[in-house]
This record gives structure tokens, sequence and C-alpha cells, in this order.
């Protein structure tokens, strides 16, 4: 099986979630219980690709959460462009989530190479340069800036106070 | 979107050449306009991309025997280029072989140079393209079965089911990714005003929450693809492609639209 959830609970309240490969029509997602948590971590740095059935399966369980755990604190971290495409179209990232980083692609317009940077959201999410390591020429990061402008909306708290 | 197309009449055949249209205003005009080819006026394919769709409108049979070749290389389509072009091809007919498919592109891949993420959304492409296959082309347009299967094993490893096939070919600036099967029963208006809600209203608005497809399928292939294709002989054949940049930014390139179907001779 190529779609896989990985779940840890390094306590009682928290759910750290590593999702592997595939998420798509047979992707299982766990389900709060009786003590539902209050924080979840989302790690999609391992992550090939959602199709569309992961999407539906993936909104229709964070739509869960929302009402099984109403005061959850949802972070999602390293996502990569495949999930960025879709993110703010599907709601796949949408209030109350935090998103901590995202892999941003960059293209070399001289050798055609290209170079992946995670960029953090902290203190707020910004794209830097980088230099081709072949041309050593500025390279184009490969992110829309509507897509760009809308995750960094979702910085987490203790960065947006820090910044007012 | 324009008010009017002066000089356009609906089941006309015409090529659309675009300057700057988002995907939203393109599909609003193959929506509104019945117009099935739109080209983008920007280096470099524009040329390539208006024969392919002169291909596709006059020998729409050349497109379906000779999708790669009709694409990369119109000018020379046929058997000769379409070998020469084609360096991944495998036949599946059961949804069971979607693994060893993803898994036999994703191996061969690895030859190209792009990054980790650019394979991830072709593998997703080839993801999408199976199941509308093995789930899609079999069932849809039967009276029980008017958009799509629930995807279990009982409609996935239907002995019954024709084979399929994916293909990827390159012509050094191009990755095209395609998919083949032999039942043609794509319906491109549906497939159309299908892009117009998810590009109107958003993914999370357009979703199924049935047990079939969940309907944005194209639509992620079209948010990441440079080109999307779709060649229907009714009842007999659909072949779907889309191509990638290997040589430019996928930041600068403006998207290309082609649709094109056409009966049996002798049928209706």
């Amino acid at each position: 099986m190529r779609n896989q959830v990985v779940l840890s609970t390094p306590d009682e309240s928290t759910w750290q979630i590593d999702l592997l490969d595939i998420v798509d029509e047979h992707t299982l997602f766990p389900t709060p219980g009786a003590s539902p948590p209050t924080k979840i971590g989302i790690d999609f740095g391992q992550i090939n690709y959602i199709n569309s059935a992961g999407v539906r399966v993936f909104t229709r369980w964070l739509r869960s959460l929302a009402e099984s755990c109403p005061n959850l604190e949802l972070t999602f971290s390293r996502l990569p462009t495949s999930v960025l495409r879709i993110a703010e179209s599907s709601r796949l990232v949408a209030a109350p989530t935090v998103v901590t980083s995202v892999y941003c692609e960059y293209f070399c317009d001289t050798c055609d190479e290209t170079k992946q940077i995670l960029l953090e959201n902290s203190p707020a999410l910004t794209i830097g340069n980088e230099n081709c390591d072949k041309c050593q020429i500025s390279l184009e990061p490969e992110i829309l800036p509507r897509t760009f402008n809308y995750i960094a909306g979702f910085a987490p708290k203790s960065t947006v106070k820090a910044a007012r | 979107m324009p008010d009017d197309l002066p000089g356009h009449s609906q089941n006309e055949p015409t090529i659309g050449i675009c300057k700057d249209l988002g995907a939203d205003k393109m599909v609003g005009i193959a929506s509104e306009y019945g117009i099935w080819h739109l080209v983008h006026e920007t280096p470099p394919h524009y040329e390539s991309d208006v024969k392919t769709a002169e291909i596709m409108l006059t020998q729409l049979e050349t497109f379906l025997k000779y999708p790669a070749s009709s694409i990369l290389t119109p000018e020379t389509a046929g058997t000769e280029q379409e070998q020469k072009l084609l360096s991944f091809d495998k036949q599946f007919s059961c949804a069971d072989q979607k693994l060893e498919t993803v898994e036999g592109l994703e191996s061969h891949l690895l030859n190209w140079k792009r990054s980790k993420h650019f394979k991830s959304e072709v593998l997703l492409a080839a993801d999408e393209l199976f199941t509308n296959a093995i789930y899609n082309a079999p069932y849809v347009g039967d009276s029980q079965n008017p958009t799509s299967v629930p995807r279990t094993k009982e409609y996935g490893n239907n002995p019954d089911i024709r084979p399929a096939r994916i293909f990827l070919a390159c012509d050094g600036t191009r990755l095209l990714i395609g998919c083949e099967d032999s039942y043609g029963s794509l319906n491109i208006d549906t497939l159309i005003e299908r892009l117009k809600v998810c590009l109107q209203q958003g993914a999370e608005a357009a979703i199924r929450w049935t047990d079939g497809g969940a309907g944005l399928g194209t639509y992620m292939i079209l948010r990441s693809a440079l080109a999307y294709y779709v060649g229907v002989l009714e009842g007999k054949k659909t072949v779907v492609c889309c191509t990638y940049p290997l040589t430019h930014s996928r930041m600068e390139m403006v998207r290309n639209l082609h649709f094109a179907r056409d009966k049996e001779v002798g049928k209706p």
C-alpha cells in the first residue's frame, strides 16, 4: 500500500500525522474517540501527491474534525507545490489551520535546473534569492503570488503577534 | 470575456488565438462559443499547437492513432515519429494495475532532471487518467451511471473492461503524458461544464460527495499542465493528453486547450 497515514501521539491531547506517498480514495485518517485531541500536526514532507479522490477524503476528514474537536489547533508543515496548487480552491488549507512551512521550487532559465527550498512561515513567509548551483545566476521562484499570499496568511499566531 | 466573437458561428470549426487568458476565461469561451481549440499566441509552442489543432479538426483519426507526434511534432505525425517519441507505454485493464503503472512511470521519470514535485504532478495526472479509463470510460453514459461509478473492486476489476494504455513522450522541451481507452464515452460538453464549475466556484464547491469520482481530476491536471488535449471518436476511442514544460519555468507559461470529437463514418 502506497497510501499511508502514520499517527504518533506525543501526549494524550496531541496527534502527529505523517502523510506518506499518496493520499487517495483508500487513505484512512484516524477518527477522534472519546477524548479528542486538542492539537494535530500534519507533515506533508514525505507526500508524493493527493489525487482528486484524496482531496475529497481529506476535506471530509477536516470537516469532521471541525465538528468533533471544536477547539482544535491544526498545524500543517512542509506543504509541497502539488498540494499548494489545490490548497486554496479546495479549502484544504483554511482557518483555523496554521501553516509553518512550504516547499518552493526555483527554476533556472539558463540551464533548466530546478531546486527546492523549504520556506518557514516564521517570522513571515519570504521568498529569498536563490542562485543556480550550476550557473550561479538568480533563480525564478515557481509559486504564484496569489498562492503565496494565501498561504502566508496562515502563519503561526505567535508570529503574527510578534509582527504587530 | 468578449461580448461577441465577430464572424464566429457556433458549429464552425475554429481555432481561437488567445492573449493572456486564464484557464477560467478559456473554458468559458469553450463553453459559451463552442470554440474547442484555444491557443495562446506565445512562443515557443504557438505554431506547433496551431498545427495540432488543425490535425484534430481535420484528421482526428491521425491524432487518435498518433497522439504524441500529433502534439509534439505535428508536421511529421505518424508511426515512425510516434515510436521515436514514446519512451513509456503501458497497457492496463483493471484497477489492481494502478500501483504497478504509477510505479513504472515513477521509475521512468527518474531519468528526468526536473524536481520531485514536478514529477509528482505528472504522477498525479497519470493517476487521474488511469482512474478515468478504469472507472469512468467503461461505465459512464449508460442510464444507470450517468457520471461515474463507485471506486470499488467490483467495478475496477471487472474482467470485461477493455484494455487502455498510458504513455509518456518527450521532444526535449515538453514532457507529454497521455491515456487512450477503447470506449469513446467521454462527454466533452460535460467535461467543459465541470471545469467551468471548478474554475468559477472553486474545488470545494465543486466536489461530488457521492461514491463516484470527486469530479476534480481534470481541473487538478489543468492547474499544473502546459496544455490539455482531448480527442473522442464516439463509441470507439478516447485519447487525453497533457504536456508539461521541461525548458521553461511554469510561472511563465500560458495554457492551451484542445477538444475534438467525431462519430464513426456511417454513424448518425
